[in-house]
């Protein structure tokens, strides 16, 4: 077995809202082994983000992070402190978001955001920061980057925003990349061109990539191996090629036949019946019981263990 | 057999851009640019291409929530963009349409009882009595509860919200259907069940949709037939079984290969286009497409190519491309 890059393990963040407090991470345990993409796929709201977001630290009140660690490299993200945080994130491990300007100041020109990730993780010169700023712009395809380094987030295109976003999250040679639905607001043609992009970098500085995206296609193509979660848990993971053709959790399933598969046309598509509970609605035990075709009686008071199933991980009493 | 609903020629839709003080018109946007297409009765006409082509000024302009700029569209065998008054207003029930963000298109303060009898309000058709009655059969045909009447719309799932704008389009009995990305706000699960519903509605009704997505594997699904846009033109129209087998444009071909394939496992992505849309205030000379075109000839920066079909074996496939022209 190679060391994991990262190593997650019962990860579980609450947040405390009028209704009680809800985890919308609960007890989720992963790793991603160097150069390897982990897809993290799921419905609006399974917690893709907030478990992202918590790797990063970036969890805000009234959410906290309440159990479990997150070993980067050796070390646990969760017990550094805020000042040790902030040379983690955006010189070992970076993100990037679905909206450019999640990241981008609207006011600062794109050079000068550039210059100050690179100067703030690395002893250079203003001079050295410029360069190294311009050759970043440059390697994700921005064209005429110099003239580009001058220019404000709001006068580039989508596609050349999200580049420019990259860019920033890459100027410091990161070893972990969370990319969290970077292609979702995108054309198909546009998606392809960042998917590219995103896959040469990984390769050229043999980077480790978490990739979340609810978009199935996308997430068949781009990862090694895929995390399916449902309400805040990990319901299975495989590589990319058996989540897809012998899924074993009935929710993994459900999800791959209700997504209409382009060259293979059916005429009906399978649902599934009714929709995601509200988080404070989650029932005990398995989260998916009340719409999986496959529940048992145990299924409501136990929650099922992430168990070894042939080559894949599931998390299910009863599985397909 | 070929009963054509609505019949579509050269259709303009500029959109002029003014500026400065006294706000002078100093450009046009030519959202839809000179097209012609036939719809027949009980198809689903799927509308693609990147964002901004003109798909959604396209689908308005057909049933004039835009005033076209110019061209003629027939709807029933009329001439729809000459009618006016009541004979405007009683054709207009006929044509119906969804959109794709059903939290903005339902008024937060009316129960979902005053917004399913709002369009018997406005046409003056039923008494109270028996809108209530309709109302609930409604709500019945779209999958959700006669109990539902009296909440609100943000007492439900964003799914459930589509129902409910599905079922205020069907009220008055419409032919034909407009569909604006009407499941690209939806979870794929959502997306299965509205997908479901509205094929569903169409057999039951003999609906006609033309169905606006930017999502091809959506399209594939639901869609007899496809017209791919680009720059305000379609560029080709076909069967959705031609038009994916043998796609002719070159802007076709790169919609295709983009789109990412379930199950085949992990592989090296490779874009099929570079650049993107170009403005549409500005668009390229000769055909608009010819700047990002692997196949671009001498001739495509100089003139416009028409639509028209390039395969006799293939009757209902067009293109407009240069590639299969013999040149002048
Ligand atoms: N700041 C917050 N306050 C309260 N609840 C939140 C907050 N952020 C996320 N959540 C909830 O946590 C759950 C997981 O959200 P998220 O991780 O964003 O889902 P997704 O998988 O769509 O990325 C959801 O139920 C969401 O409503
Ligand atoms: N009301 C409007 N006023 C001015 N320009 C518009 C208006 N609506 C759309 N446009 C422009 O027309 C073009 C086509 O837009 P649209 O029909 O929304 O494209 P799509 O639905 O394919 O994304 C775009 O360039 C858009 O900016
Ligand atoms: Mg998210
Ligand atoms: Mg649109």
């Amino acid at each position: 077995m190679s060391n994991p890059v990262l190593s997650v393990r019962n990860l579980e963040t609450t947040f405390t809202t009028k209704l009680g407090p809800f985890r919308a991470v609960n007890g989720v345990s992963y790793d991603i082994n160097a150069g390897e993409t982990l897809g993290i796929v799921g419905e609006s709201g399974c917690g893709k983000s907030v478990t992202s977001f918590s790797l990063m630290r970036l969890i805000e009140k009234p959410g906290r992070i309440t159990n479990g660690e997150a070993i980067l490299n050796g070390r646990d993200l969760l017990k550094l402190s805020e000042s040790e945080m902030e040379q983690v994130r955006g010189g070992e491990m970076a993100m990037i978001f679905q909206e450019p300007m999640t990241a981008l100041n609207p006011v600062l020109t794109i050079g000068r955001q550039l210059d100050e990730q690179i100067l703030k993780h690395r002893h250079v010169s203003k001079k050295e920061a410029r360069d190294r700023s311009i050759e970043m712009l440059r390697l994700v395809g921005i064209p005429s980057p110099e003239k580009r380094y001058e220019a404000y987030a709001h006068q580039l295109s989508g596609g050349m925003r999200q580049r420019a976003m990259i860019a920033m999250a890459l100027s410091c040679d990161p070893k972990f990349l969370i990319a969290d639905e970077p292609t979702t607001a995108l054309d198909v043609t546009i998606q392809a061109q960042i998917l590219e992009l995103i896959q040469d970098i990984q390769e050229k500085f043999n980077m480790t990539v978490q990739f979340i995206t609810h978009d199935l296609g996308v997430i068949s193509e781009i990862s090694d191996r895929v995390m399916v979660m449902y309400g805040g848990q990990t319901c299975e993971t495989a590589t990319a090629k058996d989540i897809f053709n012998s899924p074993r959790h009935p929710y993994t399933v459900a999800l791959i036949n209700s997504r209409p598969k382009f060259g293979h046309r059916v005429d009906k598509l399978q649902t599934i019946e009714g929709s995601v509970p509200a988080p404070h609605e989650l029932p005990r035990g398995c989260p998916f019981q009340n719409r999986c075709p496959n529940a048992l009686e145990i299924c409501k008071t136990n929650r099922p263990p992430l168990e070894k199933m042939g080559a894949n991980l599931v998390a299910c009493f009863n599985p397909m | 057999m070929n009963d054509v609903i609505l019949d579509v020629k050269h259709l303009k839709k500029h959109f002029p851009v003014k500026q400065g003080l006294l706000m002078r018109e100093v450009a046009q946007v030519k959202a839809v640019d000179d097209i012609s297409l036939e719809i027949r009765r009980g198809e689903t006409i799927g509308l693609v291409g990147e964002s901004g082509c003109g798909k959604s000024t396209l689908g308005r302009a057909l049933i004039r929530l835009y005033e076209p700029s110019s061209g003629a569209v027939t709807f029933n065998g009329r001439d729809f963009l000459n009618l006016k008054g009541e004979d405007l207003r009683r054709e207009r029930r006929n044509m119906q349409m969804i959109f794709q963000d059903p939290y903005a298109s339902l008024d937060p303060r009316m129960t979902v009882g005053q917004i399913l009898s709002e369009p018997f309000e406005i046409h003056g058709i039923l008494k109270s009595r028996e809108r209530e009655a309709k109302v609930k059969s409604l709500l019945e045909t779209v999958g959700l509860k006669a109990s539902h009447i009296n909440r609100y719309p943000h007492e439900f799932s964003g799914g459930q919200k589509q129902r409910i704008c599905i079922a205020r389009a069907l009220a008055l009995e419409p032919s034909l259907i407009i569909c604006d990305e009407p499941v690209s706000a939806l979870d794929v699960s959502i997306q299965a069940q509205i997908l479901n519903l509205m094929k569903d509605l169409q057999k039951k009704f003999n609906l006609t949709y033309v169905f606006i997505s930017h999502d091809l594997s959506v399209i594939e699904h639901i869609c007899d037939r496809i017209a791919v846009m680009y720059l305000g033109k379609i560029v080709e129209i076909a069967t959705r079984e031609e038009l994916f087998k043998n796609p002719q444009h070159p802007y076709t071909q790169a919609l295709i290969q983009a789109i990412p394939r379930i199950g085949e496992g992990k592989r090296r992505i490779k874009k099929s286009l570079g650049g993107e849309v170009p403005s549409p205030l500005n668009p390229p000379s000769g055909c608009a497409f010819h700047p990002r075109c692997p196949h671009r000839m001498d001739i495509c920066d100089k003139r416009v190519p028409t639509l028209k079909n390039h395969n006799p074996a293939d009757p209902a496939h067009q293109a407009a491309c240069w590639l299969y022209e013999k040149q002048p």
